[in-house]
């Protein structure tokens, strides 16, 4: 005849069930903490990319940004996100290139107590217009009035490129003052003409962006 | 060695969910921006200017900056528009290179955008219809008016109308708000 033995469960001593517990409340933890992180990783990443656009968005070339598909009806969600929450209105990129440089031909930060030169090439038949801004895409206050050059205004060289300055303290020539405004953002705009302009020509104009290099700081 | 040893320490099942949890989130907190209108340049002016109605602004400044990063380099005119219960006829001329006539979605895409030529005039002649399928009587027989070199019918809920009018300099401002002010948006039926 066969027995069967039964074995008497033991209760659990209390230093295993303590064990136990912070097991689950150390598995508990990591789990928010990991959570945590990745909703703030996802915000963040968002409004990066919205607010200073990624290569899905933007091309660069040398210190400007060029959104790719601003203003078209097309746009990708970050382009259209990106007007949406600036509150900028931008010619699409149909008809004009729009370019944004926040930091020098040197990638350091374009800064008001520095002074810079910014050394264009001649663009024929196109019309441009240079603007400097704070950070947060107000105009600069200044004595002069003096807040952008454009292809009528500018005071070029004979060869038709041009050289504007930007700094506090006034200079002679195209002199942009950016007294007291901390970190700047230059706008180049360059307006297709009215037959508008081939990929190549497009791609020609974008190769033709001013120089941005600084002179010194204070 | 090192690496094995970190492969054994990663708990990859916790890596995974912070990969899906940050993709997600980052998503939707996108496309709540792209859907949240308030803060659209259309939304701003629109507050600020009257409707159906061509409103040239002072010269932008510090003191007087309608939009953020709105290039000083030129003279204004704004029309926001709304076609619920009306259409718009929007005329304008752009006599030289620099001066643009763009329409713009509420949420900012463009619907159309005129540069003049260096070369001659551009005159622009448009019209703006609600964008849905609503018989609004017929229009008159289409004829191409005398110096006009563009035509259009455009389909837009409401939006705005903005010419641009460079700034050459003192002493082409007078004659080129006079220009500006000559620029139209009326509304009424085609």
């Amino acid at each position: 005849m066969a027995s069967i033995e039964l074995q008497t469960l033991e209760p659990p001593s209390p230093m295993s069930l303590v064990r136990v517990v912070i097991l689950i409340l150390l598995r508990a933890a990591g789990l928010i903490l990991t959570l945590m992180l990745a909703v703030a990783v996802g915000i963040w990443s968002s409004r990066y990319m919205v607010a200073r656009g990624s290569p899905l968005s933007t091309d660069s070339y040398g210190p400007w940004e060029h959104w790719r598909d601003i203003g078209r009806e097309n746009a990708d969600p970050y382009s259209k996100a990106h007007l949406a929450t600036t509150g900028k209105l931008r010619i699409s990129a149909d008809s004009a290139g729009i370019f944004e440089a926040r930091t020098d031909s040197q990638g350091a930060r374009l800064h008001s107590s520095c002074n810079y030169v910014i050394e264009g090439a001649h663009m024929p038949g196109l019309w441009w217009s240079l603007a400097v801004f704070d950070a947060r895409g107000h105009l600069i206050a200044n004595d002069a009035d003096r807040y952008a050059f454009t292809s009528d205004t500018i005071a070029p060289n004979p060869n038709g490129s041009f050289i504007v300055t930007l700094g506090r303290d006034a200079r002679p020539g195209n002199w942009l003052p950016t007294s007291g405004a901390g970190r700047l953002v230059l706008v180049f705009t360059v307006l297709d003409p009215a037959t508008g302009l081939s990929d190549e020509a497009r791609a020609e104009r974008n190769r033709m962006l001013p120089v941005i290099r600084r002179e010194g700081c204070s | 060695m090192k690496l094995l040893r970190l492969w054994r320490i990663v708990d990859w099942r916790l890596m995974l969910i912070f990969f899906l949890v940050a993709a997600i989130v980052h998503l939707v907190v996108t496309f709540m921006a792209v859907n949240d209108q308030r803060g659209t340049a259309y939304a701003r002016l629109a507050r600020m200017l009257p409707h159906n109605m061509m409103t040239i602004t002072d010269p932008a400044s510090p003191h007087h900056q309608l939009l953020p990063f709105l290039a000083p380099d030129a003279r204004y005119a704004f029309c926001p528009f709304e076609t619920a219960d009306t259409t718009m006829r929007v005329r304008a001329l752009l006599p030289d290179l620099g001066w643009t006539l763009g329409i713009y979605a509420a949420d900012g895409s463009n619907l159309y955008f005129a540069a003049a030529s260096a070369d001659r005039e551009t005159s622009i002649d448009l019209s703006i219809v609600p964008a849905d399928n609503r018989f609004l009587g017929l229009p008159p027989p289409a004829a191409v008016q005398e110096g006009i070199d563009t035509q259009q019918t455009i389909a837009a809920q409401r939006g705005l109308i903005v010419v641009r009018a460079p700034d050459r300099g003192e002493p082409y401002r007078a004659e080129s708000k006079a220009i500006l002010a000559k620029a139209t948006c009326t509304a009424g039926r085609i």
